[in-house]
């Protein structure tokens, strides 16, 4: 039986639904937890969101919320919500009556406004969906689904369509949401910024399966698996040890050792973004206090850029574009230098 | 002499305009098969005229103004408004399961309900009047469901014939509707009945009235299944086709030209609101 504090609870569900596939899914997430599932697109993130939802009815396996299974239950009966990348925002209908279309009793009517304010859009009543922006038409979305206290928020990629900047500031927003209203999350993203930061826990996909479960640091710094290593894309990460030397810190990995404006002390791990590493034939003279001698293993070609894998004791990966790589005349085998600045080493 | 020079000239300036043209357009294929659109325009256009202008305006307004015309008026416009209404109503439950769900031998079923497009409808109507002869047929005569020789008779053939044009129409306006807007509205309490009534209906409003118009200007024009099952018979179920054939029959042009006239009239009209509304989903 589920546990008392039990938010929503998957178990052993699987689900083939024409090319894609669920198998045998467990999950546990907590009640008023924000749980990310991160993966590629086409991996059954979706789907296993509107199976949960009641969207689409499990081949094999139970689905709970609250200790109540909920598995066959229709869907206007489970207070799940949700939130889509497109908003779907009732075209017919002002704001207002997209807000409030939820709504089933006088108590409902008022929260029409309230919510709406608590998501800043209160000025928008009577306009359309098609007059909005797209981080005004999420907003809207959110208060719709807010309006009826459902006890789950399923987000699909919510923020996927909005400018960065917009993203980033109603990422934000999500994070003050569920702080305010405790409601459980699942949140399903493929960006793994959003999962870092939004988190409480996160869970990896991989061909609809979950492939890791865990806290975003846990997750971020031991893959379980050369592919969640591989999906987080993030390269250039090493763990080592770091002390202090006078301002900044200096971080030995396999004897060798990168020096970084960041602080953070004992065991950690870093990250070098590869379009952050200059690379030269000959030392350069400049600021950066970062450089290393190293052999070229490998060249791999991207189109308009090339990455290039230096062995400089540890491995290194650099970006460069295809024009400075073709003007230098690079190839397999040569001595090259890798420059780069203090603050371009993020640790964690 | 100047005649010869006139059609000279009038060839130079042909030729000159011919270049420049091609200059301008491009290929010769471009330009043989932008003629042919023209001419077929132009043939349309003149065949229309024919109609139109064969009698006088005065002449026109009198055959219409007859009780004749009149009452094919009111007839045609009475049971294409009924047979359209039974088209949409009918129509839209079984165009939105088309859309919407997988039901088992779904193309065979597709097929059916699409037979009657590619149908004579003179066809239609045979099989209508034979299927009254059956005994489920005479059993819904005795009952009172009259439709052979009677106006009914057209309603039912007008709907029969029509019904799949609806359905087409009204099931690509369904599937231009992303179904999460229906998920959505669930999630918010409303079932699925509810969810259509308050979501998908409200967004299909211009596919459902282009689908009433082209539904309806074809059951005003249908001829050859109301012919069949409800007959030709003067001042009872003479609608404007009927009335068309029937004083083509006895060579009063005046007043096939008037329900003509009608005719064309409102197959312009009906043409313009569904291109207006029609295509290009509304959201």
């Amino acid at each position: 039986m589920p546990i008392k504090n039990s938010g929503i609870r998957v178990d052993d569900l699987s689900k083939e639904l024409g090319k894609f596939s669920l198998r045998d899914i467990n999950l546990e997430i907590n009640k008023g937890e924000y749980f990310v599932l991160l993966g590629s697109s086409g991996v059954g993130k979706t789907i296993l969101l509107e199976t949960i939802a009641g969207i689409y009815h499990p081949d094999k396996g139970r689905i709970w919320l609250e200790g109540r299974d909920i598995t066959d239950l229709p869907l206007k009966d489970r207070h799940i919500g949700i939130v889509y990348q497109d908003y779907m925002l009732f075209p017919h209908l002002k704001v207002e009556e997209n807000i409030g279309f939820g709504a089933r009793s006088r108590g409902d009517r008022h929260r029409i406004i309230e919510v709406a304010n608590l998501l800043g859009i209160g000025h928008l009543h009577s306009r359309y969906p098609k007059t909005l922006s797209g981080g005004e038409k999420q907003r809207v979305a959110l208060a719709r689904a807010l309006l009826t206290n459902p006890k789950a928020l399923l987000l699909d990629e919510p923020l996927s369509s909005l400018d960065p900047q917009i993203g980033e500031k109603l990422r934000a927003e999500l994070r003050r949401i569920h702080r305010l209203t405790g409601v459980t999350v699942i949140h399903v993203t493929h960006n793994f910024e959003e999962a870092f930061t939004l988190g409480d826990r996160i869970s990896v996909m991989s061909e609809g399966e979950i492939v890791q479960v865990g806290e975003p640091s846990e997750v971020f710094r031991k893959p379980s698996s050369e592919y969640v290593a591989s999906f987080l894309g993030i390269e250039n990460l090493f763990s080592g040890k770091s002390t202090r030397l006078g301002d900044i810190t200096d971080i030995e990995i396999n004897q060798i050792h990168i020096l970084s404006t960041a602080q953070k002390l004992g065991d950690v791990s870093i990250s070098v973004r590869p379009e952050d590493i200059l690379v030269s034939k000959k030392p350069l003279e400049s600021s950066a206090l970062n450089t290393f001698d190293g052999k070229m293993e490998d060249i791999i070609d991207k189109g308009t850029v090339v990455k290039l894998a230096v062995d400089v004791g540890i491995p290194l990966v650099a970006m460069i574009t295809k024009i400075s790589f073709e003007e230098m005349g690079l190839e397999r085998g040569m001595s090259v230098y890798l420059t780069f600045k203090a603050s371009a080493v993020h640790i964690f | 002499m100047k005649e010869r020079q006139c059609g000279k000239n009038l060839a130079m300036h042909h030729i000159q305009m011919e270049s420049r043209w091609a200059k301008l357009k491009g290929s010769k294929f471009e330009a043989l098969t932008v003629f042919l659109t023209l001419l077929l325009a132009a043939f349309v256009l003149a065949v229309l005229v024919c109609v139109v202008a064969h009698t006088t305006p005065e002449a026109l307004l009198e055959s219409i103004a007859s009780s004749e015309i009149q009452f094919a008026i009111k007839l045609s416009l009475l049971t294409s408004i009924i047979s359209t209404a039974l088209a949409i109503i009918i129509g839209i439950p079984i165009a939105y399961s088309l859309a919407r769900y997988n039901i088992p031998l779904k193309s065979l079923i597709n097929t059916l309900v699409d037979l009657p497009l590619a149908l004579p409808p003179l066809v239609a109507g045979v099989g209508l009047l034979l299927f009254f002869t059956t005994p489920l047929g005479e059993a819904l005569e005795e009952v009172g469901f009259r439709f052979v020789f009677t106006p009914w008779g057209i309603v039912l053939a007008q709907f029969l014939v029509n019904v799949p044009f609806t359905i087409r129409v009204l099931r690509s306006t369904f599937e231009s509707i992303n179904p999460r807007y229906e998920y959505v509205a669930q999630t918010l309490g409303c079932s699925p009945m509810q969810a259509f009534l308050r979501v998908s209906l409200p967004m299909s409003k211009r596919g459902i009235l282009a689908g009433s118009v082209i539904t309806w200007s074809s059951a005003m024009g249908e001829f050859g299944a109301v012919l069949m099952l409800a007959g030709a018979t003067r001042l009872r179920t003479e609608t404007l086709p009927i009335s068309i054939y029937l004083n083509m029959l006895c060579g009063d042009l005046d007043m096939a030209i008037a329900a003509s006239s009608i005719l064309i009239f409102i197959s312009f009209l009906s043409l313009f609101i569904f291109e207006k509304y029609s295509g290009g989903h509304a959201y």
